[in-house]
């Protein structure tokens, strides 16, 4: 059970709505995480966590998730994010980081987040990269309540493979050809051991631990209330979400399963330092609307 | 400096606070990192400026806690609208630093935490910021580090690199679709030099007149603080172009007490770069020696030798031009009675 090291946080006063920001431990290192009280009367008895993704997406999403987490927290859920270790505020050391790791550490959360709600059961909500994170912590667990997956990545193998074509993106922005291509950077990060990306670094524990991740067949035994929102420049929902949806659907017949089309492209692991990070109306009233349908 | 997290910062991690400062647009979210208790106090509250307070490779959360575990206590946090904080951040632009916000966090810092006198670093519009609160706060700020800010009033190249041969040759080898993007960019261009050249700003010819008001407001301000003020910049970025405006135009101007307090450093190659986090870490490295420096022994690092920790970054050799952002290039007066007096 991760322990929430109150002494140490020294919380001078709650922040919007009650928010208390707090280090707990995980695997005997401080994880930062927030805990957003439920704002209604009425609590409601599950709490939701959201998963967050990695790396350079991790700047342009983290913003969505403090909204989404305030959103949940008007709609009667508490909710608690969290950083994984060597990400964020959280003590930890990316070079030996893996997704192994990732997930322990979304476990931790889920229990500092009932711990401090009472809630029974978690809504996991997952973005990008982080929905894998939670689908394999659902596995692992017996008291997944629902799922949110936001813009999800299928299998561990894209966020690496579109990290890298990045790299190549930022050397045509500045007019030069690239001079490698993204299997043989793939290749040189297996063999140097980590790789260069846009501001920062992979490193080969995690791209071998992640890499062969899949979130069908992580949840290939879930049958809960599932909302998947897509974020695609695209009329119609890409056909790995139209996979999920429809296997999700024929496993139990009355899984209620949502899907929402967010028609925007973004460039998830370009960095910009002179745009605000990404909000979204459309993804938090979907969100909104489908935690208003669940108890 | 070592990348991997040492016990030292482990230990300053366990330690850290989370906290919610007041702000003009809401509350602003932020950590604390007090100071390792065995190591000598070293007076100064270090405000590490970032977009959201652990942008790029988490330097930040690395610089603290390695300043932590050297004596110093330091805050990050984040700007309204970005990351946990309250309010709406409409838009960033390189000369509209959110004084505010570092303004807000100076004065909780003393409020709160009794601390007295500060250190404020930040890369690009952070370095911005950190200098604009030197207005308000002058009196309370010991050194303001300013790594690659821009300084005209506009985006976009001074009107001395609009053409240059680096850019003609990359339009000749490049695709269609980049020379309409290089195109687009020197149509923007003219529009913002025909903006300038309708502006008059008494005593300024038209290239000093590229030069940001905000930035020579902040920089006078400076100045009269007696703050020390670190800049550091890479040659071959747009960031430099501007800066030489400001050695051209503004540091000329100054006393040599005045000059003696205000270290220009140039590294070869880019440093403003997304792409090469290997090239930024050197730099973080860099600006955290020098704040190091200042608790230590006032203006050892404004000379022209490179500190130790430098030169062990570098793999102890002594760098060459062929190095890409790697050898500083210190500017400071020779007179070393300069480098004395404070």
């Amino acid at each position: 059970m991760p322990e929430l090291i109150t002494e140490r946080s020294a919380v001078r006063r709650a922040g919007v709505g009650g928010e208390l920001p707090l280090f707990f431990s995980s695997a005997g290192r401080p994880l930062y995480g927030v805990f957003h009280p439920a704002n209604t009367a009425i609590g409601k008895k599950q709490v939701v966590v959201i998963c967050h993704t990695i790396g350079a997406e991790h700047m342009l999403t983290q913003r969505i998730e403090v909204l989404g987490a305030r959103v949940a927290a008007n709609a009667g859920f508490a909710a608690f994010r969290y950083n994984a270790r060597a990400h964020g505020d959280s003590a930890g050391e990316p070079r030996d980081l893996t997704f192994e790791d990732i997930v322990e550490d979304a476990c931790a959360a889920a229990d500092m987040a009932r711990e401090l709600s009472g809630a029974s059961r978690i809504i996991w909500v997952g973005v990008r990269l982080g929905c894998l994170i939670a689908a394999e912590a659902m596995c692992r667990r017996d008291d997944a309540g629902a799922l949110a997956l936001w813009e999800p990545l299928h299998r561990g193998g894209d966020y690496f493979r579109a990290a890298v074509r990045s790299i190549i993106f930022a050397q045509i922005a500045k007019g030069k050809r690239p001079s490698i291509n993204v299997d043989d950077m793939l290749k040189q990060l297996e063999r140097d051991g980590e790789l260069s990306i846009l501001t920062g670094y992979v490193y080969r524990p995690l791209y071998r631990s992640a890499r062969e991740t899949d979130l069908a067949r992580s949840l290939q035994n879930w049958n809960g209330n599932t909302l998947i929102v897509q974020i695609q420049r695209r009329r119609t929902l890409s056909d790995d979400n139209e996979h999920l949806r429809s296997t999700l659907k024929q496993r139990v017949a009355d899984a209620k399963v949502s899907a929402v089309l967010i028609s925007q492209e973004l460039p998830w692991n370009i960095p910009s330092g002179d745009r605000p990070q990404w909000t979204s109306d459309d993804l938090l009233s979907a969100t909104k609307e489908w935690l208003d349908g669940l108890e | 400096m070592d990348w991997n997290e040492t016990p030292a910062e482990l230990a300053r991690a366990w330690a850290e606070q989370p906290l919610i400062m007041p702000g003009q647009q809401g509350e602003l979210y932020g950590i604390f990192t007090p100071p390792a208790p065995e190591a000598p106090p070293a007076g100064m509250c270090v405000i590490l400026f970032s977009r959201n307070r652990w942008w790029h490779d988490r330097l930040t959360v690395k610089g603290a806690r390695w300043l932590a575990s050297r004596g110093f206590p330091c805050l990050r946090f984040d700007y309204h609208g970005l990351g946990e904080s309250e309010g709406i951040c409409q838009a960033i632009h390189g000369d509209r630093p959110f004084t505010e916000d570092a303004v807000a966090a100076i004065r909780y810092m003393r409020k709160e935490f009794g601390q007295q006198r500060f250190v404020l670093s930040g890369f690009c519009f952070d370095g911005r910021t950190a200098l604009s609160a030197t207005e308000e706060e002058g009196d309370a700020i010991e050194a303001v580090v300013c790594t690659s800010p821009s300084v005209t009033g506009y985006p976009g190249e001074p009107l001395t690199y609009i053409v240059s041969l680096q850019k003609v040759r990359t339009f000749l080898t490049s695709s269609t679709s980049f020379k309409k993007i290089m195109l687009q960019r020197a149509l923007r261009h003219c529009v913002n030099l025909m903006r300038l050249a309708g502006k008059s700003r008494p005593g300024e010819g038209l290239l000093e007149r590229q030069l940001s008001i905000n930035f020579k407001r902040d920089f006078e301000a400076l100045v009269r603080s007696k703050a020390r003020g670190f800049f550091l910049q890479g040659r071959d970025d747009s960031q430099y172009h501007e800066f030489e405006l400001v050695e051209r135009f503004v540091l000329p101007k100054l006393t040599p007490e005045q000059r003696a307090r205000i270290t220009v450093e140039v590294w070869p190659g880019n440093i403003h770069s997304h792409d090469r986090p290997e090239v930024v870490r050197k730099v973080i490295e860099r600006t955290l020696s020098w704040i190091d420096g200042c608790r230590q022994a006032p203006f050892t690092l404004a000379q022209p030798a490179p500190v130790p920790s430098f030169q062990k970054m570098m793999g102890g050799r002594a760098g060459t031009e062929s190095d890409e952002a790697g050898v500083p290039e210190a500017r400071v007066p020779a007179d070393p009675a300069l480098l004395r007096a404070k």
